[in-house]
């Protein structure tokens, strides 16, 4: 009897377990954060519950799972390491000790025990199996230890745009630390569907009644950069000639704004919207946000206010609506918002402030549509982290290369947004040097 | 799992297993040891997944050489097998006839199914713990690889010489017109007759694995392109030496044979030499044009 009892709660207990781990496993939209072994990084939270974004239905890891998501930010990096270089036999006895080609053999994750920054799972000293003797042909390393060369400010892994030798040497002095450099003007590329917009007035509102209430949206349109374009509420509100909605979806944007989207989407504000899930909001953060934030979605209207079209909030208090970390507490009183604060009351030239965005979400250079333009990278991931990938966007406008390497290494300097002096010398301009003399 | 208990009662109908249970000595002691290893295996394996985290945890390594990669695999592994051998265990002690249609099945499991169970366990660890095996090069039919490797080096070698004499020496050294830089991106230069070289050869390698090529040295200004196996720097020695002749050898790498030729890389332009002996990481500033720099590798797997 007794046993009996026992396989039937055994036999019950099983099958109800395995029958509802499976429809969990077998629902797409179930949460299915039961089966995660462990956290995700601060990279990948965001999206924890697209689990197959990265797995495959046996729970594998594609390679080109982080490639769909990473492959053109390394390719843009000139990635120092990328795969193609190491795909080669003569590598075989290398690649046995540890396999380069995979992201994951450094970046496992799920697991936050051993996850160091930028989500590197390796002990420090990664760069030992194949640089352990780089004293031998490089005096100026001899007594530095091999788990320092990714994280003192001298080297990255993938990224070293502006830390390869001759770059340090090129750069090294030049000019003063820091001096009058601007932004470069704010570039706009919409994809206009006539040649010769006609300007609009407040006459021209085409909202419905009930949706046309506020007159204030109405005027601040008309005075808008939207209205001087010919976009009326119809165009946003009612996209190809769907029902009239007040909250405009990305895509709606994305009609005549392709390329700034492009980056959002890629980068963490967006990549919820991207992996097919609702809009990131603060109360999915790690950062400390601002607590009255918390019931606020990301989507091009957080930050800009597309009747009005004003896009100096964006570049400041759009961020500061949200983030409530050190370092965004502390612009307010740093000689970058200073600066800020003299551009905005005309005190200083265009592009003479720093916000936010300036260092963020900054404007670049680029080719667009065959010409050369400047577009503002929405992607804020795309000059964040390693920090270094800022250097030569950003702070190179208005900083010497020492200075900027020097401060990017000071997390304690970063935290304060920069009021104040780095606090240490990273010594690679010197290195570079010494070796060409 | 499931296939296993499908498949058990066409099996057991040909003959019930059970001269096994005469064996038991004490039924109430034996009945408690399984019912416990049962209920034991089963919470092992439930709980499989978060114990490979903290026992991977405290496997953290203080060195690159000790990543614990297949021992957490095993634990896995052994979690789920515990889980498996919890759900044959469980039930083991019911080795006593009984009446009911939930026995019946019971025991059709039990008499044969945890010597298999356990024989998949153990397979599934065993292969969770084991890396994957190296496979085998094509046989490139008719064409010896020898032939092959002739016929690429020759394709390879003139677009090289093309692209030195006519293009980097041309535009940089004669004409004055662009520059051959390393950061040919940054600098709005042309890329450098030996980065030309890897982009096509790691482009290759992108669409075929029939054959891999790749430039060395014994006096590299990149100290990876520096003679990794013991067939690189026998045949760069061998054609430093003597230049005329190609070297042929084979070598396994990796798990596959391959056959390995190399070919004398000759500076056949100023540039060249002009370059190699100002960089300030070469090995060597006193090349001379006509010299061998370095060589061509070109390797094709062999069955
Ligand atoms: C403007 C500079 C420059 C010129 C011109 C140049 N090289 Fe190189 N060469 C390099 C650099 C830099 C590398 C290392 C590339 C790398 O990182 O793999 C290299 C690599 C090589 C290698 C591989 C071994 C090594 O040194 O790393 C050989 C062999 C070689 N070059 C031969 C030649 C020959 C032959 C020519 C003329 C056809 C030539 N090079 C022209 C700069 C140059």
């Amino acid at each position: 009897m007794h046993s009996t009892f026992f396989r039937l709660v055994w036999l019950l207990a099983t099958v109800g377990l395995a029958g509802g781990l499976a429809f969990t496993l077998a629902s797409p939209g179930a949460d299915r954060r039961v089966f995660q072994p462990g956290p995700l990084t601060d990279g990948h939270h965001q999206i924890e519950i697209a689990c197959g974004r990265c797995h495959t239905p046996f729970g594998g890891v594609r390679q080109e799972a982080c490639l769909d998501c990473h492959a053109a930010e390394l390719e843009a990096a000139l990635d120092s390491h990328a795969a193609s270089i190491f795909d080669d036999p003569r590598n075989a006895a290398d690649l046995n000790r540890i396999d380069v080609r995979a992201c994951i053999t450094c970046h496992t994750e799920h697991r936050p025990e051993i996850t160091a920054a930028m989500g590197v799972t390796l002990p420090a000293d990664f760069c030992a199996p194949c640089h352990e003797s780089v004293a031998e042909d490089r005096p100026t390393h001899r007594g530095l230890s091999i788990d320092t060369c990714a994280s003192a400010g001298c080297h990255n892994y993938h990224d070293n745009r502006a830390l390869y030798e001759d770059f340090l040497v090129e750069q090294g002095d030049s000019g003063p630390e820091t001096f009058a450099g601007v932004m470069p003007p704010r570039g706009t590329w919409v994809s206009w569907e006539a040649a010769e917009p006609t300007p609009l007035t407040a006459a021209d509102a085409d909202a419905p009644a009930a949706a046309a209430g506020d007159r204030a949206l109405i005027d601040a349109w008309a005075g808008s950069a939207h209205a001087a374009a010919g976009v009326a509420c119809a165009d946003c509100h009612r996209p190809a000639g769907a029902a009239w909605t007040d909250d405009p979806a990305l895509s709606a944007c994305a009609a005549c704004h392709e390329l700034e989207p492009e980056g959002f989407l890629a980068g963490r504000h967006g990549m919820r919207l991207a992996a097919g899930l609702d809009a990131l909001s603060p109360a999915h953060a790690r950062l400390p946000m601002r607590q009255d934030a918390q019931p606020l979605v990301l989507g091009c209207g957080t930050c800009h206010d597309a009747h009005a079209v004003d896009v100096r909030r964006a570049a400041v208090d759009g961020c500061l609506t949200c983030h409530d970390d050190e370092h965004s507490a502390a612009y307010a009183d740093s000689p970058h918002a200073r600066a800020w604060a003299r551009e905005r009351s005309g005190a200083g030239p265009p592009g003479s402030g720093v916000s936010c965005a300036s260092c963020h979400l900054p404007r670049e250079p680029r080719r667009v549509a065959g010409g050369e333009g400047v577009v503002v990278e929405h992607n804020q991931n795309a000059n964040l982290r390693p920090n270094e990938k800022m250097i030569r966007g950003v702070c190179l406008r208005c900083h010497s290369l020492r200075l900027s390497i020097d401060a990017l290494a000071d997390p304690a300097l970063i935290r304060r947004n920069f009021a104040g002096r780095p606090a240490r010398h990273v010594e690679s301009i010197d290195m570079a040097r010494s070796r060409r003399e | 799992m499931m296939a296993a208990g499908v498949a058990a009662p066409a099996r057991v109908r040909k003959g019930p297993h059970s001269s096994r249970r005469g064996s038991i000595a004490f039924p109430a002691l034996r009945l408690a040891c399984v019912r416990a290893a049962g209920i034991g295996g089963w919470v092992a394996g439930f709980a499989g997944a978060p114990a490979r985290v903290r026992i991977r945890g405290l496997l953290e390594p203080a060195r690159f050489d000790r990543i614990p990669g297949a021992p957490a695999r095993c634990v896995r592994a052994a979690g789920i097998g515990g889980w498996v051998a919890g759900f044959a265990g469980a039930p083991a002690h019911v080795r006593r006839p009984a009446g009911s249609k939930l026995a019946v099945m019971m025991k059709l499991l039990v008499d044969r199914r945890p010597p298999a169970i356990a024989a998949v366990a153990l397979g599934a660890v065993l292969a969770a713990c084991g890396g994957g095996s190296g496979a085998g090069g094509d046989e490139p039919g008719g064409i010896s690889p020898q032939v092959m490797a002739d016929a690429l080096r020759t394709v390879i070698e003139s677009d090289r010489t093309v692209y030195a004499r006519h293009v980097v020496n041309r535009l940089q050294d004669e004409e004055q017109v662009i520059e051959a830089s390393e950061h040919w991106q940054d600098d709005r230069a042309l890329p450098l007759p030996a980065q030309m070289f890897r982009m096509g050869a790691e482009l290759a390698a992108e669409q075929t694995d029939l054959f891999r090529y790749a430039l060395l040295s014994k006096w590299p200004v990149n100290a990876q392109n520096a003679p990794k196996t013991e067939m690189e720097a026998a045949g760069l020695d061998a054609v430093a030496a003597d230049p005329s002749q190609p070297f042929y050898g084979t070598e396994t790498l990796g798990g596959v044979d391959y056959f390995t030729a190399v070919y004398p890389d000759v500076a056949v332009a100023e540039a060249c030499v002009n370059c190699h002996n100002a960089h300030p990481d070469s090995a060597r500033d006193d090349f001379e044009v006509g010299d061998t720099m370095g060589g061509v590798v070109i390797r094709i797997p062999v069955g």
